[in-house]
């Protein structure tokens, strides 16, 4: 035991209070805050490297107050390990991984997925239902984007080097008026607006655009109540319309729409669990889609032949985006001829959706090639790109990681300081909290091109929609 | 090798095409197979890609003299011996 090597959590952070040496920590997934006092600190500041646990003792053994903990120092590691704040150390040579030889670590990702799809199947049935969580269990507030999802959108709200001084509303208003041209006479619904911020963003951004006060028509379809009231409150001073609908069947006119706005809500829609046989019977002409009892499944079995999804390569059972790929065919209906879709969402383009556990609520990840199909498949133009890129995000700008943005929010908490989450560069830190630069010693920041706050950024696609004619 | 065979996939055996190469992965677990994954070369990848419990394997043959430059000798040994692995992992059967 005295030659096991330990070594402290790396995705810490963590803060030394000078006046008592009480350190402070935050835990990764759970975002937990914990302060280590006593002997639990003072074992902290000596892991600055992997140490034997009998070095520790040795150290231990030479501090007065502390050397009466030397003999059971086992027990004082233990709950630090098991709370994760503590590692041991496993070197480069001892480490096993069975599943995968180094020849094969190339597959490690293809191997992960596959898991995460099997589990996704595995649980789907005890998931709670998504429309019913968006319509009757959100309480609203822009926390509930800190604390129980966090969207790029969210922690780009205001103006942001990263995107060139521009907030992510603004930024997304430039990009599609460039695309279609936005004005007074233009009708626009956005999906899914969450707390409203990246509309009145968008709005602003029309306004200085424009030069005028004039807006388009603009409605904001929103499953959740609470979310329409904070879309609403907002954007106080904007003449906008309310509509609480499922997006998957929104009730506006055929043909009365220039642009629908989808930020970061598809994953939220409706997902249906196929099994491949099944599937396979009816593509083959086996079975009729009258023999098929569920009703989501159907539907989607509708969809993978409407749009000649090749599902040979899914597990026996797969996850298939229903609502999404509804919310497409519901929008081919009301847009105008010439009218555009924004979608963004994470995803893959290729493989199966899997589920991401979030608090409250389970989403699963977008197929973008599905989507890319049935649009095709509709008689609709498509383009798809990546997130960054879509917006210009520069990725050289290093911002704030998760776990450091949990742990400066908490440390400022107890100085009655409400921090709003935000993707912070070390700059804007300075100078929002200029007095707090005692806690950015430990702080992370990571470059974009790896990482923005919890986003990786290159999972988020762009999927614009062009119903025919000019656009 | 046996021109009229025809081969089904085992339906438990997930495969997926990355960067060009067929990947397989038994989702059945005995404790040998548990987290295995293998990866199929161009000509294996093509041969997977034409068994669907349909073709023989004389056709399957022809299918790939017509896109891979190489004489019959060849293919017969490749496939044989391609053939004898998958089924000793269980990712096809007769029938
Ligand atoms: C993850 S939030 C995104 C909020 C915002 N667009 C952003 O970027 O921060 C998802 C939003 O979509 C809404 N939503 C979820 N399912 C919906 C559905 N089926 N129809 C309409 N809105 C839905 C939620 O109530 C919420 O406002």
């Amino acid at each position: 035991m005295d030659k096991q090597l330990l070594k402290r959590n790396e995705c810490i952070v963590w803060y030394n209070r000078p006046q008592d040496g009480v350190i402070f920590t935050c835990l990764k997934e759970k975002k937990d805050f914990i302060s280590l006092r006593g002997i639990q600190a003072r074992l902290w500041t000596q892991l600055s490297k992997a140490c034997s646990i009998g070095e520790l003792r040795g150290l231990i053994r030479k501090n007065k107050t502390h050397m009466k903990y030397s003999h059971k120092i086992e027990n004082i590691i233990k709950p630090l390990i098991r709370k994760g704040i503590l590692e041991y150390h496993i070197s480069q040579r001892d480490k096993k991984n069975p599943a995968f030889p180094q020849k094969y670590q190339k597959y490690n990702e293809f191997y992960l997925n596959l898991s995460r799809e099997l589990n996704s199947v595995k649980n789907f049935n005890k998931n709670p239902n998504l429309n019913l969580y968006h319509k009757n269990s959100i309480h609203g507030s822009h926390r509930h984007f800190e604390k129980n999802e966090v969207t790029v959108s969210h922690v780009y709200r205001e103006a942001h080097p990263a995107l060139g001084g521009m907030s992510y509303g603004a930024r997304l208003f430039r990009k599609l008026n460039s695309i279609k041209k936005i004005n007074p006479q233009s009708t626009v619904v956005e999906v899914g607006g969450g707390t409203g911020f990246l509309t009145r963003s968008f709005l602003e951004e029309y306004k200085r655009n424009n030069h005028t006060k004039d807006l388009p028509r603009y409605a904001c379809c929103d499953l959740s109540f609470k979310f329409l009231e904070n879309q609403r409150d907002a954007n106080e001073r904007h003449h906008l319309s309310y509509c609480q609908a499922n997006a998957e069947c929104m009730p506006f006119k055929n043909n009365s729409l220039d642009l629908i706005i989808a930020n970061e809500n598809i994953a939220d829609f409706t997902a249906a669990k196929v099994n491949k046989k099944e599937a396979l019977d009816f593509l083959g002409g086996k079975i009729e889609l009258s023999a098929i009892k569920d009703p989501s499944v159907r539907r989607s079995l509708y969809w993978i032949k409407f749009a000649s999804l090749d599902i040979n390569d899914a597990t026996p059972e797969f996850i298939f985006n229903l609502g999404a790929v509804e919310f497409i065919s519901r929008v081919k209906k009301i847009l105008k001829r010439g009218g555009l879709v924004f979608i963004t969402e994470y995803g893959i383009m290729n493989g199966y959706p899997t589920a991401v556990y979030l608090r409250g609520h389970v989403e699963y990840s977008i197929q973008f090639n599905h989507l890319i199909r049935v649009a095709k498949a509709l008689g609709m133009r498509v383009e798809i790109h990546n997130l960054a890129e879509f917006f210009g995000f520069k990725k050289n700008i290093a911002v704030i990681d998760h776990c450091s943005l949990g742990f400066l929010y908490n440390m400022l908490k107890k100085d009655k300081i409400d921090l709003p989450f935000l993707a912070y560069t070390k700059e804007m830190l300075r100078q929002k909290i200029p007095k707090q630069v005692r806690y950015f010693n430990n702080l992370k920041f990571v470059e974009l091109t790896q990482k923005s706050v919890c986003h990786n950024l290159n999972k988020f696609h762009v999927l614009l929609i062009f119903k025919g004619g000019e656009t | 090798m046996q021109e009229k065979l025809i081969l089904k996939k085992n339906p438990d055996m997930v495969s997926r095409v990355i960067d060009d190469e067929t990947i397989l992965m038994p989702l059945y677990k005995t404790s040998d197979e548990i987290n295995c994954i293998y990866a199929l070369n161009k000509v294996a990848s093509c041969v997977w890609g034409l068994i669907d419990g349909r073709r023989e394997l004389g056709e399957i043959k022809e299918e790939i003299l017509k896109v891979f430059d190489t004489t019959p000798k060849e293919v017969d040994k490749e496939m044989r011996g391609f053939l004898r692995d998958l089924k000793e992992i269980k990712a096809i059967k007769e029938g």
